[in-house]
């Protein structure tokens, strides 16, 4: 409940509620897609990027 | 294996060899096709940027801007000193309080892509996201280049 003016984005390949898209990471995007859809698409291992928090 | 044996190989009729840094098993693990379809087309990790500005955690914004400036860019990759990719510095970033460091400046943990991604693909998300640069990384993180979207469009065309 700390970061009250988040909004939550949706996944266009799984509808599935996320902070942030994982390939821009911008807030907003309009191709907003989770880690799980992106690597997939992109047949991609998925990827442990470090974790980024807060910003 | 050298990159030049690798592209023997190919030549050869080995089908995609691929060369980069501890990179061989993301390959396989991937379970990407060893020969055939995809043979003759250029991935992600051939085309990035291997020439991309590195900077460490400590240095100073203001620094390091006016170092990759002269050499024409405008992103740099934060990496560690086993060139593990930590962030990211776009114009953006670059544009920041020039005496803060890295650090606190840069954008954290980047999405990054492995090198035997398509580059089709590839620049079909740039695009849609509107993202000029993705670091391409081995499966440990580990920077093998910059993939420009100019540099991908560029490849594209050729086709
Ligand atoms: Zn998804
Ligand atoms: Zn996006």
């Amino acid at each position: 409940m700390a970061d009250s003016a988040e909004t939550k984005e949706r996944c266009k390949g799984c509808d599935r509620e996320i902070d942030i898209c994982a390939f821009c990471q911008e807030p907003g995007c309009a191709a907003a897609i989770c880690y799980g859809c992106q690597n997939r698409e992109l047949r991609q291992t998925v990827p442990q990027p470090p974790h980024a928090h807060g910003g | 294996m050298s990159p030049r044996a690798a592209w023997r190989l190919e030549t050869l009729g080995f089908g995609e060899v691929y060369d980069y840094i501890d990179g061989k098993v993301d390959w396989m693990a991937a379970g990407l096709p060893t020969e055939g379809t995809n043979a003759q087309h250029p991935r992600a990790g051939d085309i990035a940027r291997k020439d991309v500005p590195t900077a460490g955690l400590q240095e100073k914004l203001g620094d390091v801007k006016a170092r990759v400036e002269v050499q024409g860019w405008d992103a740099v990759v934060v990496v560690n000193d086993r060139r593990v990719v930590l962030g990211l510095l776009r114009a953006k970033e670059l544009a920041g309080d020039p005496e803060q460091p890295i650090e606190r400046a840069m954008r954290p943990g980047p999405s990054t892509f492995r090198p035997y991604v398509s580059l089709h693909e590839m620049l079909h998300f740039m695009v849609d996201h509107k993202l000029d640069s993705a670091p391409v990384t081995t499966s440990d993180g580990r920077l093998v280049g910059l993939l420009l979207q100019k540099d991908v469009a560029a490849e594209m065309e050729k086709k």
